[in-house]
């Protein structure tokens, strides 16, 4: 027996909900991280604006050769340097010995045109630092045209530099996260053009960032997402104030440059700068995710199916057994989304015993290299006409006249043996051979296995049940063996002596006619007498299935009080019918109840052997329940169950007899019980017990 | 007149037929109560006895007619071989003990038997009674004589054995001899043997 499985997996959901989450949350940090970064950047480079505008220029006049001919008091202040020790002093004093060849040749380059020059050099200040100054000359003309001195402005741009350089820093590091994102991240401008796509964009979309470039997003949208991310970039152009939407997490169809589509979680955010107003679409790729979604949700589907199915097969009993199978094939169907699902049965001789099915079936037995290979233990597999079989060469015709429907059919092993097979058919083709429905045809199969071992078992189990009934039957008759002799003799008796004397009377002359018809009359009676007790005999020896017809009960006890009447007679016990006369009438297989009657009365006669001979009553009784049930009750004046268990009274091989078996009561139960009824017994209050069940009314009683 | 008790209607009908064809009176009762509560008679009678009944059995309806002293030759027939019962009802005297369905040639040879057997019974019963009525009318000391001749003592022995003189034995085994209409020792002898007053082996 087989245990039900076990419940939905509810935490394998609840997995996949955190994961979820946790998912979203990194897009969103993600998101925030390139909003902060791109507002870092901003800033420095609003402060680097501002330096240029803001800083004090020193200037200079310098000779050919560097010489310092004039200084301003800004050049004083910024180089830190006396100004006596300024002026005549070479400029290459002043700058780091690295910058000298840079110095010499800007100072070549200012004297040769008229061009304005810039470098940047190292100037070593009177406090020991070296500041980053850039250097902007033009050479002065004099009156010959010829130039001697040039004017040399300063700025000290070490600020600026570290400014640049951080910028330089950020930028790089923007730029790296937007790289190596695994995200697809689009900068988009208001009007929804491209304005920037990392390599995982590219990748996602399969397109180069430069062929996207300052063309509309919508082309890598489906057209039914288009509106959500629309509305949240109009919603914050519109107004300085971000839209409600932005940072949120959406669900878009998002198209890729082939035309193909998949679904994408994006969040967009926005970011304000001198440029005016960009947002950054951040995509995720969940197509693999809601493959496994999807993959999980069937699964946890096929495993309430499952647990379904072996639920509802797990106490079946034979009446419930085919519209069951059906059921539980019909379910299959649904989920596996096939057109019809099969169940074979094999008999343990391995023929097939019998084959349910949903929907127009082609009977298995017109297929028999397909019951013989699942009778072998090895699938079937057919998605098309060329993957049929070899041995299937005959059945081509009929799959080309039933137009090939692909197939796929597994062995139901139990118990070491293959107790049947599973058939579905119109499948797709490439479902036929995919894994995962294999998978779940196994699990399906297991149950359908368990089943039919069990309905087998059950079938040999009812089998045993029979016999051991009808065993238990010829005891009873054994026990009732002499009474029934005498009774099958009494009108053997009569019909003999009344033939004899016939004969007699023939021999006598005048002929008695009167008195020979007469006797002819009595022996056809005595003969039908005779007739009726083999015919009882019969009926009860019967081996054979249980046939329910409407039953008069008290008809039946008082056949069961005929029965017993010798026995009772040489007992000394005194049999006392009590009969509703009302009695409506039941249904029941009248030679299993009648088995559990005389059983019951032949068990409450026994229990009386040891009382005086005046004091043996057996009472047979019907009666009207108040729910509408038929009661019968055989009550005896015997010894009593005393302290015995009655539980343990129904149990198999009890017994308080020398000479029982202990299947009597136990057999009398389980009839009792397949007639959805009870068996009971109670200890009556003046001494002895009173054993009864009760039988639904049948179809007139009312 | 044979009766038969037998608590089956059919087969007792046709028991009654059967016998009364076979030329016999017949008279039959349904259980053994009823038989007993028949008003006597004195015709040779057989009973035909069914073994098995409610109440009253058929051996108890025979163990109750030996205690009440009427003697009465019982044809049994049983349903089935019971040999102990069988057994008791021989014993008890029984004619037969037949079983159902019973033959009618067994049956009427059975009946036949009893009905012979009640017939010399009733001879004997009768015989029995003149003889005891000559031995009452012996006086008490021919009585003495008589018993003592018939056990083969000698008048010397007699007369010895109850103190009178050898004449006396003579006179009173005379008087004997003629109130019993004995012609000889021996015919004596038979007739005390069939009276009751001694038993030949004694």
């Amino acid at each position: 027996m087989r245990k039900p499985r076990a419940r939905p997996r509810t935490e394998e959901l609840q997995r996949l909900v955190h994961e979820l989450r946790v998912q979203q949350l990194e897009l969103e940090r993600q998101n925030e991280e390139i909003r902060n970064t791109r507002r870092e950047l901003e800033a420095e480079r609003d402060r680097v604006a501002d330096l240029y505008q803001l800083a004090p220029v020193a200037h200079l006049t310098l000779d050919r050769a560097g010489t310092i001919v004039e200084a301003t008091v800004l050049a004083v202040a910024l180089l830190g340097v006396d100004r006596r020790r300024l002026t005549r002093h070479r400029l290459h004093e002043l700058v780091v010995a690295a910058d000298w060849a840079t110095l010499s040749r800007h100072l070549a380059d200012v004297f040769a045109g008229a061009a304005r020059r810039t470098c940047d050099l190292g100037i070593l200040t009177s406090r020991d630092t070296v500041r980053l100054v850039r250097v902007s000359s033009v050479a002065l003309p004099d009156a010959g045209g010829q130039s001697t001195r040039c004017r040399t402005a300063l700025m000290d741009i070490t600020e600026r530099k570290q400014a640049e350089e951080g910028l330089k820093d950020s930028r790089a590091q923007f730029e790296s996260i937007v790289t190596s994102a695994l995200d697809a991240i689009v900068t988009v401008s208001v009007d929804g053009r491209v304005v920037l796509m990392n390599p995982a964009a590219e990748r996602m979309f399969g397109c180069k960032a430069a062929t996207a470039i300052g063309h509309a997003f919508d082309r890598f949208v489906q057209e039914s997402s288009r509106k959500w991310y629309r509305a949240v970039i109009t919603a914050s152009a519109d107004n300085d104030a971000s839209s409600p939407g932005l940072g949120r997490l959406g669900a878009m169809t998002a198209r890729r440059a082939d035309g193909t589509e998949f679904p994408v979680e994006a969040s967009i955010s926005d970011v304000v700068g001198s440029w005016g107003r960009l947002f950054t679409v951040i995509l995720r790729d969940v197509s693999a995710r809601q493959r496994a979604e999807r993959a999980l949700a069937e699964r946890l589907r096929l495993e309430q199916l499952v647990a379904h199915l072996a639920m509802a097969f797990g106490h079946l009993s034979a009446v419930e057994f085919d519209p069951e199978i059906q059921r539980g094939l019909r379910a299959v169907v649904g989920f596996l989304e096939v057109d019809r699902a099969s169940l074979i049965e094999f008999s343990q001789d391995g023929k097939v015993a019998h084959c349910w099915a949903v929907e127009e079936w082609m009977d298995v037995g017109d297929f028999p290299w397909m019951a013989a290979r699942l009778q072998r233990g090895g699938s079937v597999t057919v998605s098309r006409l060329e993957d049929l079989p070899n041995e299937a060469a005959m059945d081509r015709q009929s799959y080309l006249t039933y137009r090939v429907k692909p197939e796929v059919a597994v062995p139901l092993e139990a118990g070491g043996r293959v107790v049947g097979g599973l058939v579905l058919s119109t499948i797709g083709a490439e479902r036929a051979t995919s894994d995962e429905l294999k998978q779940h045809l196994h699990l399906l199969g297991e149950v359908f296995a368990n089943l039919l071992s069990r309905k087998q078992a059950e079938l040999e189990l009812q089998k045993l049940r029979q016999d051991l009934g009808h065993i238990n039957r010829v005891a009873t008759i054994g026990e009732l063996t002499t009474s029934l002799a005498h009774e099958l003799n009494q009108p053997l008796t009569a019909i003999l002596s009344n033939a004899q004397a016939a004969q007699r009377l023939i021999e006598v002359d005048p002929m008695d006619l009167g008195e020979i018809r007469e006797i002819l009359t009595d022996i056809v009676e005595d003969d039908k007498r005779a007739g009726a007790v083999i015919h009882r005999l019969r009926d009860l020896l019967k081996k054979g299935e249980p046939e329910l017809t409407v039953l008069d009960l008290n008809e039946m006890v008082a056949e069961v009080a005929r029965l017993i009447r010798n026995d009772a007679l040489m007992r000394d016990i005194s049999i006392r019918l009590e009969l509703d006369p009302a009695l409506p009438s039941a249904r029941g297989d009248r030679v299993q109840l009648q088995q559990v009657l005389l059983n019951l009365a032949l068990n409450g006669m026994d229990a009386m052997q040891e009382l005086p001979a005046g004091e043996r009553t057996l009472v047979l009784r019907t009666s009207r329940e108040s729910s509408g049930a038929i009661r019968v009750a055989v009550r005896d004046s015997g010894v009593g169950i005393g302290g015995r268990d009655v539980e343990r009274m129904f149990q198999a091989f009890y017994t308080t007899k020398a000479d029982g078996m202990g299947m009597g009561l136990t057999i009398a139960r389980s009839i009792i019980e397949a007639h959805a009824a009870r068996l009971d017994a109670v200890s009556n209050p003046d001494g002895g017990t009173t054993f009864s069940f009760t039988l639904p009314a049948g179809d007139d009683g009312q | 007149m044979v009766s038969i008790v037998d608590d089956d209607p059919s087969v007792r009908k046709s028991l009654a037929r059967l016998i009364r064809a076979a030329g016999y009176d017949v008279e039959a009762f349904g259980s053994a109560r009823e038989f007993l509560a028949r008003p006597p008679h004195d015709r040779p009678s057989c009973l035909v006895l069914d073994v098995r009944m409610p109440g009253l059995t058929g051996l108890d309806l025979q163990e109750t007619l030996q205690t009440a002293g009427q003697q009465l030759f019982i044809v049994f027939i049983t349903g089935y071989r019971d040999v102990r019962a069988s057994v008791k009802a021989m014993k008890g005297g029984a004619i037969d003990f037949l079983t159902k369905p019973v033959n009618d040639q067994d049956l009427l040879d059975a009946i036949e038997r009893a009905v012979t057997r009640t017939g010399q019974a009733r001879h004997n019963q009768i015989r029995t009674t003149e003889i005891q009525n000559r031995i009452k009318t012996l006086t008490p000391r021919e009585a003495e004589v008589f018993a003592l001749v018939v056990t083969g003592m000698l008048n010397k022995q007699i007369a010895a054995e109850l103190g009178v003189s050898e004449k006396m034995v003579k006179v009173h085994r005379g008087r004997v001899m003629d109130k019993m209409r004995a012609g000889s020792l021996a015919e004596l002898v038979r007739l005390a043997d069939e009276g009751g007053v001694i038993s030949p082996h004694s």
